[in-house]
């Protein structure tokens, strides 16, 4: 039956459960994403942890523990997830086609650094200042795309990064101007934490984009923290073994001997590994473009869930600083797209394939 | 061979092709059935669709082609940057 009038009907109704379903998982990405600072900053109180603020090494140390289990939290939901959907198979599948599951190695070292940075600028500032600090990301992925792709940024577009700099720089300033005057708290590491956060969210951003077009994404972010994970225990865990000697595993020993910590690693886990899913979910549906601007919403959900559960009104500059930057994000992802069309234009896909 | 590339390489070797023999194909290939697969099959095409690397030709609707559900069915082409996205991912030419 090919009814012009019944095609357009049910185009009509494709489009927008499409879209219906699209919001929906993007919503589910902020709401997940934010959730995630919750068990990030708790940790902190927990022992071994609440322990360690004796000194530079040991900040470093827990935060490089706390990253390291929190990528082998994710990766066990990830695996239970991709199970339940069947895909298992898929994940050797794809794992073998190295020209393509190569690009998750990058893609994972540089989510790494991102959480890392984002765990340090949580006990260095604190969970408001982390959460608002990684809504930069889109600079660095908007900037990349330019050199890589040879993306052209129109005038929304800059504008949208100008608004987020803005942004930034209320969310920045303050606190480094106080650190470098030394009226601050000895927090500078933290501020790199926080720069560390949105560079690497924009640098995986952009390098999983290209792997993501060859393969599924359920798969696909799977093998992201399969990447994360191996890096962790096959770089990281050795050199900082070495340098922190005995005590590096006394402190991973303690940090697992202890339940509350084990049921927090469960909540990191599966927020931040079911805030990737719901993301990727998104950008078929809705397009990348707004998929990224809804899930920013997630800096100011995660300033709502932390004042709920810790009491803490967050910095008033993290709050101006991260509605701007939202604001940006909106400017910048949501320029001139009808609601459902292809990511890519095609034409400018070619002339940028080209160019590759 | 991935199921993803399986698709493209169906798509490349084959030109436009209608999603419900997409699905046919790749459920046979990997030993599945059901409607889940059906509907995966289909929910990857549309990310591919959304990526740039396949056009959509042709749309039509046909009950009996979609498990009796009156469903809006797409003849998908694979396009030059699917090719060149092909051809980057080592899928142009490996064996399905």
């Amino acid at each position: 039956m090919t009814d012009p009038e019944k095609v357009q009907q049910l185009r009509q109704q494709y489009r927008n459960r499409q879209v219906r379903w699209g919001f929906i998982w993007a919503v589910w990405c902020a709401v997940l994403w934010g959730a995630w600072y919750v068990p990030g900053t708790v940790i902190y109180s927990e022992a071994p942890f609440v322990n360690l603020a004796g000194s530079t090494g040991d900040y470093l140390l827990a935060a490089m523990v706390i990253t390291t289990l929190n990528a082998v939290a994710v990766l066990l939901a990830m695996y239970l997830w991709v199970a339940v959907l069947g895909k298992t198979g898929e994940y050797v599948r794809t794992m073998r086609r190295v020209r393509i599951s190569r690009w998750y190695a990058p893609a994972g070292l540089a989510g790494m650094l991102a959480i890392f940075g984002s765990i340090l600028a949580i006990a260095y500032v604190g969970a408001a200042f982390a959460a608002v600090a990684a809504l930069l990301y889109p600079i660095v992925g908007a900037l990349l795309a330019r050199l890589w792709y040879h993306e052209r940024i129109t005038r929304q577009a800059a504008l949208g990064i100008i608004v987020i700099v803005a942004g930034g720089v209320i969310i920045f300033a303050p606190g480094i101007v106080e650190e470098l005057a030394g009226a601050g708290t000895g927090g500078l590491l933290g501020y790199v934490g926080g720069a560390l956060a949105f560079v690497g969210w924009g640098i995986e951003g952009a390098i999983a984009g290209r792997a993501l077009d060859v393969s599924d994404p359920d798969v696909g972010l799977t093998l992201r923290f399969t990447a994360e994970v191996a890096l962790w225990l096959v770089v990281a865990v050795p050199i900082a073994s070495m340098l922190a000697g005995a005590r590096f595993w006394e402190v991973v020993g303690a940090t697992l001997a202890n339940p509350t910590n084990l049921l927090l690693l469960v909540l990191l886990g599966l927020t931040f590994g079911f805030c990737y899913v719901a993301w990727y979910k998104s950008f078929p549906l809705i397009g990348v473009g707004r998929g990224q601007a809804i899930a920013a919403l997630y800096g100011p959900l995660a300033l709502v869930w932390l004042y709920l559960f810790t009491l803490e009104a967050p910095g008033l500059q993290f709050v101006i600083g991260g509605l701007i930057a939202v604001l940006g994000s909106f400017v910048l992802f949501t320029e001139k797209r009808d609601v459902l069309e292809v990511v890519r234009a095609v034409p400018g896909a070619r002339s940028r394939a080209a160019t590759t | 061979m991935h199921m993803k590339g399986h698709m493209l390489q169906l798509l490349a070797e084959r030109g436009p092709m209608w999603d419900y023999d997409i699905a046919d194909e790749v459920m046979q290939a990997y030993g599945v059935s059901g409607d889940y697969w059906f509907g995966t099959v289909r929910l990857t095409l549309a990310d591919l669709y959304s990526s740039g690397l396949l056009d959509e030709v042709e749309t039509t609707v046909d009950p009996d082609k979609s498990r009796g559900a009156e469903k809006l069915l797409f003849r998908f082409g694979l396009n030059d940057f699917g090719r060149t996205r092909m051809q980057q991912s080592g899928l142009m030419g490996a064996s399905a």
